[in-house]
């Protein structure tokens, strides 16, 4: 029968449009991989640390990396490793923190600012304008002055300076999504603005959001860590991974790895989520995939199905 | 043009005003007396805390004060430090030279080195070239610009000794390595910002013009597509700015350099309110003239800003 | 009569995000000197495919491209890359669908074209900006010494689309490749182009290739057409012949489509189904699964082209004779 053919296998198609552009590429899953990881330890840092990570050991100072102390020791004697793991909870728990506040302020106010326009929105990028003439910063160095310092204040002083790009970001979405049919459709259905604004315009701005606020975490992580090192965010004795590089700086000669090993840990961790957020963004805008070459793929491709044809066939 | 300038000139004067009363109420937040880090914490009597507040108005209501201190900026004056003892003015002075030449320096050296990394990622994107780029870009992004600066003194100051790991303000050479430092994660940050718009000039329409008229790929890489690319390329840079601003504070803390950064973060240690006002308001002022110069440099490049 | 551009075998494979698409599987094209030759098709067949390839403008990274595509007797996939750039814009130019961003948004157009030209000849820059004068008058805008300072964003599309033919026509190129040009425009600057193109063909004797979704633009403007469909060309004639009694069916249905084609009144008629995705190489007629006269046979191979008289030619394994109604 003629209209039968269709040219194409299902089975065949279905898979080719698996290979290009999912979610969890190999650098994707790694990195996704190396977040869990380094989430898990630090949630179960009192299960994992060999080391009340402020107990002092005034015997090991400076410790070299050994059997019973991992990672060696600090000038006064503590354990590296378990405070590596513990200043993972500060910084990780504050990080979200930071964000989860810029969310709260940030989103709905870009979303009342775009869509009801006039007004209130110039009020709102006014504030926005006057908060972003500051270099990001700086703006958290003074909070800090004005709240006085500690790990809390440094997070809400942070939380704070995050809201006007996130507002900003909303805003602009939130402008293209309101001229949509579907907008007009739902007020001339009587819907209401709040009804509007949270269940049919932020459910299509949330994926551009989601990809910036996996990089605001990331962001969050290194200026917290830049406030702490200044001294400006987690005081000692408590352990940061920022307040750790600081205090390694004193005896950098003597064991870098005091300085070092935290560092690394924030770039590990920065690159992890980097990478999945770019992930992220590629696997949610199909049209900034950068396509393969054709010859590889259609090398890979071929392996890939003489495998599975042997499969089938055998 | 000059409207144009005219106009943005403007718009900045209004927003500085309201950064000056931002500043002034948010190192105010929490209540405090400051005469105690006047006083170094020391014990004194009650007539000479009394004289001390009369002598830095803090006797008086906060409105005053702000009307006081503003008055005061726009005659140069930026009031006396709690507890250095001198014009606020005259520290900045002292230090805003170190400040200044560690960003110009870093910032061109970004530059230079960032946009042609950008667009030979973008060029030869997904080649070996480009990964290597990318990653190492992606590395730098990462690392934060005091873990760059320790790293970088340790290997190249402390281990191989080429540069003085502190800097005294003797010359070029003391300040290659904070520069190096302060500059990579601009170059980072902007090499990925130019590999993406080049990426997306060079599909565009007319870049398929330009090679269907046989222009040479050189010159329409070049000529055509960054020439296009450079204005948001130009944008982010002048963010960046100021985040090299404060990145310096992070910069001079690790090498000791005794710049405004220093001043800054002593003073808000210390609650030295006219110090961070200060130093807060000069840092957004130079933020905020850069924004301006970028912008008029924007309305250079991009006729169709310039003829609104 | 020698064929100033003749395309042979022609397959084209591309990279997308969703696999390989068999985008040309065997073009065959021929195009005369100083004729205006149409492809037609609808969107998705193949027609700026054939035209980008003619120039290879496609990512050599992503695309590979086999067959022939001779040039007054050159092989142009052999050449290099310096000798194409050289060819491109003095023998063969081309102007695209959307004027507005096929030009440099932040170049003047006076330079854009005198760059061309420079590149191209060597001139002086005052020799090239004189040049570029006189072909913005040529093409109509005038008065050019003022409106070569201007920018793309300052003119009109029409305008726009002028200033792209001034520059394609700078060197005197012998064949013009025209993407589509007045699908952006609206209606009667559409004529004004069209007529222009027309005029320029007859004063330069340059062969127009002409590529377009519509028929009533062929009808007015080709000397001959090529019907393309799912990657290849199925039937290539006289305009004027084509148009009366077109022998493949899917020409056929898609004249009939045209608005205005059948008897006032009728209703239009529609093809029923639609184009095949090419993620596989096609392996019997594509318009087959859609044809109302196909047969077993038709599902089993591919048909070759197939001389229906006159230089006349259409790949179907059973053409239609003229006389035979459209619907059985």
């Amino acid at each position: 029968m003629i209209s039968a053919f269709t040219g194409h296998s299902p089975l065949y198609r279905s898979k080719k449009k698996k290979n290009v552009g999912k979610l969890f590429t190999p650098g994707v899953t790694v990195a996704f991989s190396i977040l869990v990881i380094i989430l898990l330890a630090c949630i179960f840092a009192p299960v994992i640390a060999p080391y009340d990570p402020n107990a002092q050991d005034l015997t090991q100072c400076l410790a070299k990396p050994s059997a019973e102390h991992l990672l060696g020791c600090d000038q006064n004697g503590r354990d590296l490793f378990s405070r590596i793991l513990y200043g993972g909870r500060t910084a990780l728990v504050s990080a979200l923190l930071v964000v989860a506040i810029s969310m709260v302020i940030g989103i709905p106010l870009g979303l009342i600012s775009g869509y009801k326009g006039g007004v209130i929105d110039t009020v709102i990028m006014r504030c926005c304008d006057v908060l972003l003439s500051f270099p990001s910063l700086l703006l958290a160095f003074i909070l800090v002055a004005g709240l006085g310092r500690n790990t809390f204040n440094a997070v809400l002083a942070l939380g704070i300076v995050y809201v006007p790009m996130l507002t900003r970001l909303t805003r602009s979405l939130t402008l293209v999504e309101k001229n949509k049919v579907y907008v007009s459709a739902c007020v001339s259905l009587g819907y209401s603005d709040t009804r509007i604004i949270y269940r049919h315009i932020l459910p299509n701005c949330i994926s551009t959001i989601l990809v910036q606020i996996t990089l605001d975490i990331a962001y969050a992580i290194l200026d917290l860590a830049s406030l702490s090192f200044l001294g400006l965010g987690t005081q000692p004795p408590q352990a940061d991974w920022g307040a750790m590089l600081d205090e390694g700086r004193a005896v950098l000669l003597m064991n870098p790895m005091l300085s070092l090993a935290p560092g690394l840990v924030i770039v590990i961790v920065v690159v992890a989520l980097n990478i999945f957020s770019d992930g992220l963004h590629q696997y949610l805008d199909q049209s900034q995939t950068a396509l393969p070459n054709i010859d590889k793929y259609e090398k890979k491709m071929n392996r890939k199905l003489a495998k599975e044809g042997g499969a089938v066939d055998g | 043009m000059g409207k144009f300038i005219l106009k943005r000139l403007g718009q900045m004067v209004l927003v500085l005003i309201a950064v000056s009363v931002l500043i002034f109420a948010m190192v105010r937040i929490t209540p405090s007396d400051p005469v105690a880090s006047m006083t170094n914490g020391k014990n004194v009597s009650e007539e000479t805390k009394q004289e001390l507040r009369e002598h830095y108005h803090l006797d008086k209501s906060y409105p005053e004060q702000y009307a006081i201190w503003i008055t005061g900026v726009f005659q140069g004056d930026f009031g006396e430090s709690y507890t250095y003892k001198q014009d606020v003015d005259f520290l900045i002075g002292e230090r805003i030279g170190t400040t200044l030449s560690l960003v110009l320096m870093a910032g061109l050296l970004a530059i230079l080195i960032a946009i042609p990394v950008g667009v030979i990622s973008a060029v030869k994107m997904n080649t070996w070239l480009d990964k290597l780029l990318s990653t190492l870009t992606l590395i730098f992004v990462a690392s934060p610009v005091f873990l760059t600066a320790l790293v970088l003194m340790l290997v190249f100051a402390l281990e191989l000794k080429w540069f003085p790991a502190i800097y005294q303000g003797n010359g070029i050479r003391e300040m290659i390595l904070p520069a190096i430092a302060l500059a990579m994660n601009m170059v980072a940050l902007t090499s990925r910002i130019t590999r993406t718009t080049m990426i997306e000039q060079l599909n565009s329409d007319y870049i398929r013009t330009a090679t269907a008229k046989g222009l040479p790929r050189s010159r329409v890489i070049v000529t055509y597509a960054l020439k296009n690319a450079l204005i948001p390329i130009i944008t982010v840079t002048s963010v960046q700015i100021g985040t090299m601003l404060v990145g310096a504070v992070l910069v001079e803390s690790v090498f000791a350099m005794g710049g405004l950064g220093d001043l800054l973060i002593s003073g808000i240690k210390a609650a030295d309110y006219p110090v961070v006002q200060g130093v807060t308001l000069l840092m957004v002022t130079i933020f905020l003239v850069i924004n301006l110069l970028v912008d008029i440099l924007y309305a250079v490049l991009d006729p169709r800003i310039r003829m609104k | 009569m020698d064929n100033l551009l003749e395309i042979q075998n022609l397959t084209v494979e591309l990279m997308s995000t969703r696999g390989i698409v068999y985008a040309l599987s065997g073009v065959d094209l021929a195009v005369r000197p100083g004729e205006i030759h149409g492809i037609v098709g609808e969107s998705g067949c193949g027609k700026s495919m054939t035209a980008k390839s003619i120039l290879r403008l496609h990512n050599p990274q992503r695309s590979r491209m086999r067959g022939s595509i001779r040039f007054e007797g050159k092989e142009l996939l052999d050449l290099s890359n310096r000798e194409m750039e050289k060819l491109r814009g003095t023998d063969i130019s081309m102007i695209f669908q959307d004027p507005m961003t096929s030009l440099n948004p932040i170049m003047p157009i006076g330079a854009q074209i005198a760059d061309m030209y420079r590149i191209h000849t060597g001139a002086s820059k005052a020799e090239a900006m004189e040049k570029a004068q006189e072909l913005l008058a040529k093409v109509g805008i005038e008065p050019a010494n003022k409106r070569c300072k201007q920018y793309p964003f300052e003119l009109s599309g029409g305008m726009q689309q002028r200033v792209m033919i001034a520059m394609a026509i700078a060197c005197s190129p012998k064949l013009l490749i025209a993407d589509e040009p007045t699908t952006a425009l609206d209606v009667t600057i559409q004529a004004q182009i069209l007529e222009l193109l027309q005029q320029l063909s007859a004063d330069m004797g340059m062969s127009i290739l002409l590529i377009t979704h519509n028929f009533g633009v062929v009808a007015e403007t080709c000397d001959r057409v090529s019907v393309m469909y799912a990657g290849k060309v199925v039937e290539t004639g006289d305009t004027l012949e084509l148009l009366q009694g077109a022998s493949h069916p899917y020409s056929r249905a898609l004249i009939r489509s045209i608005p205005g084609g059948g008897a006032k009144g009728s209703r239009l008629e529609t093809i029923p189904g639609s184009p095949p995705a090419l993620f596989e190489p096609p392996v019997s007629c594509m318009f087959a699964p859609r044809c109302p006269y196909a047969e077993e046979g038709c599902l089993k191979a591919y048909p070759a082209m197939i001389d229906c008289g006159g230089g006349h030619l259409a790949a179907c394994f059973k053409p239609l004779d003229k006389e035979v109604p459209a619907h059985v």
